[in-house]
């Protein structure tokens, strides 16, 4: 009796693992003749959960749309999110599980920048298709084939913020202090703020962090207001910028804000109200009213489905990356594999999905983003963003 | 004024809000310890979860604010029944380690529960004190902030008053102490544990109210509380003054060095309490009103 | 067939054994050949689960030392698995030194901040004690974010490839077997020790510290003992860790890694090898089990990602470090303990 319990457990362990293992075909990966399968792994229920709940939320509502009009080339498009809760090895987890079990073809988000960072080595051994905001160098230099940073880097939106600033607005000197989240894009951002400001010959008065859970901004805010900053650069995400607004707004300090893509979501104007007056941002997308096709096509999908999402850039970043996707699919023709996906989509230039996004070039040699984003301001009656210039690149200064 | 001198007054004031509102947390982990001993790590949770609960009354059925703030202390120490119930009532007798390592559980599972119910995202509480802060020469403060200055005095006077003279307080204690002497001595202690818990709920939510009203709401309000940890073992953990002035101090101190030092040691701000939660615990781990407990290697 | 009603130790050598029967060593051996050839029977994501959970067992034996065995609560147990993953990266990316010198290294090195913050912990007990390891984390985390001449901050670092006898170990399989060599390794290390003095040592201070200062345990020797070991252990976790993932980050450090590891000890039995064991199996495979269940779920139910999957994740551990709390404070391992001698003694259910 007891060694048959014993060998019947042995089995059923045996059977379990063994049901586990598969086998791979590998170029046609998560292709059949009337579906593609693609994955995309974003944090929902971590640190960042509304903002991967956003994406998530703009990803399949246009692949929904698109499915409705009878797919590409007659294929619908599967979509399979896994959850990383803003860890690695989670990451690391979901994407094991996306290309070994699910078998995809491509991820269209492969979870945050750190997460993107330790799956490089996969993403090139697997070769899987990934489609990150393209936030840090290393992750387009050198290239990388499988990778297509989008977007343009948080560096360029605010070279090209501070070029506005200083020669549009003719501000010749402006008394900036940056105030950031001590995450690496923000430090990225600091870094990219001070080297611009630095080439006009202008010193930043004061920079300091204002942590994410941070329950008072009180000291941040009284020590910027007392290097006397006109113009607050902040890198941070929407809790974070909200609460440095309103207690600024306490202390009757009203700086000009500048700021970038993730920080011009309609929402924080909601919350802050009037607290900003003057509020700039340089963006990778277009504005939630944007007058373009992308942005008409946008509203519309959003309305057909009932998404009023709270974040709206975070819809558009899902809009926009599954429309490179889509126009990847789309220009690969019928006969779709993995490499000739990837082929399809370094055919790629100029593309700015509508008007929503930077326009991004892909070659054969280059997967970097977009030399180009565009500067919005806040409308404090309206409470959302408008755009004021359309896209443009940081200048050359000698 | 001086503007330098202005500053530091500022600071100090900005300093003193925080510092309530610390405070007004740390009462409630008191509370509890003074009644049972344990270390509740849910404490945040239960405070997060009265918040958003408020959000709904107010928000969505639209009560006014003192009925939904009353509706949610009766709903917290609901909660604290409950969990006293179904999750302390078991474990009476049992070592104070494993109770605390079950509230460590207990505020695991409450914070996705929190979001599953109430979502994820940001929200801003309507905030029922005017926005304009109160300026007294210069200086600036917020109502919010100054009625949770008042509130904690208020309730730290209140459970003072309560644990120091009042049949029920001196019940607490004694179960506190020693569950099984006080059991002969014929005090309930079943009865006791349940209100001890209710009201240490009941304090929590009172926390998560006026932290609301604060700062942007979402999940990681739960967090503070791990923040005044340093106040509580500051002010002594079974000391309800001590948790006031632990708060207050707490908060004056992190705001001077985040005014002063954070342009030079960035973020050195948010880690200065526990620094300083560090250097206590080697010097004097009964913090400042603590009853003090002889012991050595 | 015969039972056997007792064990007959007839020389001291017999006593010392770790396994004592022939039935013991066979089994053994069965579960030695299952793990050798566990590797080639099962898919990639199921192996990434499992090398997984393998270091967190490096780290939780190492958890579970001092605080199973020593009754030392540590809530910055993820603090040494961060220093030993960092030591690891800075010494890959400043000194060119081979794996099998850098993983003790990061241990030791691990082991040597362990016992600094052993000796101002010494007096402290409870939740003084955990309140203290509790800010240590959080000081340890800070540093690495900021600390970025060293650490690279919050970029995080990448850590060096293992080259060993000439071949790049860089697949799941080969990291199996050197994980799980690594994990035989420490494994009856530990075991060995706690059977030993300085293991009965662990357990007075346990039980009654000043009844063991008593009899003669020179407490402050032990605790620090205690701090150190398990630091070398969490430090050679995080070496693994680092070398596995490629790719360290101060974010995933945090208080909650900490818990995760205590969570392990308790689900799986403190104040036991294999219960740390069994703990690190649970926690490192069931949410991906839960993963896959509700993925499937979604899939055939077409519910579009509103399944909370991960937060069911975590719901379950707390309700399961819960459940063990209150009703078998043994853990796993005292469940297991229980299935064994139920198959011992059958049909004597006594």
């Amino acid at each position: 009796m007891k060694k048959v319990k014993l060998m019947s457990l042995c089995l059923a362990i045996g059977f379990f693992l063994f049901s586990t293992a598969l086998t791979n075909a590998q170029d046609l990966r998560g292709i059949t003749s009337d579906s593609v399968k693609v994955g995309i792994i974003t944090d929902t229920t971590g640190v960042v959960a509304d903002y991967g709940r956003h994406l998530l939320m703009g990803v399949s509502d246009y692949l929904k749309y698109i499915n409705e009009k009878g797919g590409i080339h007659g294929r619908k498009i599967n979509l399979i999110h896994e959850d990383d809760q803003y860890k690695i090895p989670l990451a690391i987890a979901s994407f094991e599980k996306l290309v070994t079990k699910d078998e995809v073809l491509a991820i269209l988000h492969c979870g945050g920048t750190p997460q993107t960072m330790a799956l490089l080595p996969k993403i090139e051994k697997e070769k899987v298709p990934v489609i990150p905001p393209g936030m840090l160098v290393p992750m387009y230099t050198p290239y990388k084939r499988y990778v297509f940073s989008y977007g343009s880097t948080y560096s360029n939106q605010i070279e090209v913020l501070i070029d506005y600033v200083i020669n549009d607005l003719k501000v010749k000197a402006p008394k900036t202090a940056i105030v950031y989240w001590p995450v690496e894009w923000a430090k990225e951002g600091l870094k990219a703020s001070k080297d611009r400001l630095k080439a006009y010959g202008v010193d930043p008065v004061g920079e300091i962090e204002l942590p994410m859970g941070a329950v008072d901004a009180s000291s941040q805010v009284l020590s910027m207001k007392r290097a006397g900053a006109e113009y607050v650069i902040i890198f941070t995400l929407a809790p974070g910028i909200i609460n440095f607004i309103k207690t600024a707004e306490k202390f009757d300090y009203f700086p000009t804000y500048l700021t970038f893509t993730w920080c011009a979501d309609d929402s924080i104007l909601k919350a802050v109200g009037k607290a900003a007056k003057i509020y700039y941002a340089g963006s990778m997308f277009g504005v939630w009213n944007d007058d373009s096709p992308g942005g008409k096509e946008l509203r519309e999908i959003a309305q057909k489905y009932g998404s009023s999402p709270k974040l709206p850039t975070l819809y558009i970043q899902g809009y926009t990356t599954a429309a490179i996707l889509v126009e990847g699919l789309r220009r690969a023709g019928k006969n779709v594999t993995v490499e000739k996906f990837v082929d399809a989509l370094e055919t790629l230039k100029d593309f700015d999905c509508g008007g929503m996004l930077s326009p991004m070039t892909y070659t054969p040699t280059i997967h970097k983003p977009s030399d180009y984003s565009k500067i919005v301001m806040a409308d404090t009656e309206k409470l959302v963003f408008v755009p004021v210039t359309r896209w443009v690149k940081p200048r050359v200064i000698k | 004024m001086s503007g330098e001198l202005n500053y530091l007054l500022q600071l100090f004031v900005s300093g003193l809000s925080v510092g309530s509102v610390y405070a007004v947390i740390g009462i409630g982990f008191v509370v509890i310890y003074k009644a049972t001993k344990i270390l509740n790590f849910a404490h945040g949770e239960i405070l997060m979860i009265a918040a958003y609960f408020c959000l709904v009354l107010v928000e969505s059925l639209h009560l006014n604010f003192l009925i939904a703030f009353l509706l949610t202390l009766a709903f917290c120490a609901m909660i604290g029944l409950m969990i006293e119930r179904f999750i302390f009532r078991p474990m009476i007798g049992e070592p104070v380690f494993a109770v605390v390592m079950i509230t460590l559980g207990l505020s695991i599972i409450l914070r996705p529960l929190t979001g599953m119910v109430f979502g994820f995202g940001n929200v801003m509480f309507p905030s029922p004190f005017p926005q304009k802060p109160i300026v007294f020469s210069n200086i600036v403060i917020s109502h919010a902030h100054l009625w949770t200055f008042i509130i904690s005095c208020a309730v730290m006077a209140i459970f003072f008053l309560f644990f120091k003279y009042s049949k029920v307080g001196i019940a607490m204690r004694a179960a506190a102490e020693k569950q099984s002497v006080a059991f002969l001595m014929g005090i309930d202690v079943k009865k006791i544990f349940s209100l001890s818990w209710a009201i240490a709920a009941a304090t929590a939510g009172i926390a998560g109210i006026l932290l609301a009203n604060v700062m942007v709401m979402n999940l990681n309000l739960s967090f503070v509380a791990i923040k005044v940890f340093p106040a509580i073992i500051l002010g002594g953990l079974d000391s309800i003054v001590g948790a006031l002035i632990g708060g207050l101090i707490i908060g004056v101190f992190e705001t001077l060095v985040g005014g002063y030092l954070d342009l030079y040691l960035s973020g050195i701000k948010e880690i200065s309490a526990y620094i300083l939660l560090f250097i206590i615990l080697i010097v004097r781990p009964y913090g400042l009103f603590g009853t003090e407990e002889i012991e050595r290697v | 067939m015969p039972l056997r009603s007792k064990t007959f130790i007839e020389t001291y050598q017999e006593d010392l054994s770790l396994f004592r029967t022939i039935w013991v060593k066979f089994w053994m051996t069965i579960l030695l050949i299952g793990i050798i050839i566990f590797p080639f029977m099962v898919g990639r994501y199921t192996l990434y689960t499992i090398n997984l959970a393998g270091i967190y067992i490096i780290g939780a034996i190492g958890l579970n030392i001092l605080t199973g065995y020593t009754g030392q609560i540590s809530i910055g147990h993820a603090a040494f698995i961060a220093i030993g993953s960092y030591a690891t990266t800075i010494l890959g990316e400043r000194a060119a030194l081979p794996f099998y010198m850098i993983i003790p290294l990061s241990g030791v090195i691990a082991t040597f901040i362990g016992v600094l913050v052993g000796l101002p912990c010494l007096r402290l007990r409870g939740l003084y004690l955990a309140m203290a390891t509790m800010s240590f984390g959080i000081i340890v985390q800070y540093i690495l974010f900021q600390w970025e001449g060293l650490t690279h901050g919050a970029l995080g670092m990448a850590a060096p490839s293992i080259m060993f006898l000439g071949f790049k170990v860089d697949s799941d399989r080969k990291f199996y077997f050197l994980i799980t060599v690594i994990v035989f390794l420490l494994g009856f290390a530990a075991k060995n020790m706690m059977r030993m003095k300085i293991g009965r040592a662990f357990v007075a201070i346990r039980d009654r510290d000043i009844a063991a200062d008593v009899i003669g345990v020179d407490l402050t020797r032990y605790k620090v003992m205690a701090f150190g070991i398990s630091s070398f252990y969490a430090g050679v976790s995080g070496s693994l860790f680092a070398y596995y993932t490629t790719h360290v980050n101060p974010e995933y450090f945090t208080i909650f890694l900490s818990v995760e590891y205590l969570a392990m000890i308790i689900v799986g039995g403190m104040g036991s090898i294999l219960g740390s064991i069994l703990g690190a199996l649970f926690i490192g495979v069931v949410p991906e089990w839960l993963r896959i269940f509700f993925g499937f779920l979604n899939n055939t139910f077409h519910l579009s990602g509103l399944v909370f999957t991960q937060q069911l994740k975590v719901i379950t551990y707390g309700v399961l470090i819960i459940l063990f709390l209150i009703f078998e404070s043994g853990g796993l391992s005292a469940i297991w303990q229980r299935i064994k001698t139920s198959f011992k003694s059958w049909p004597f259910t006594y």
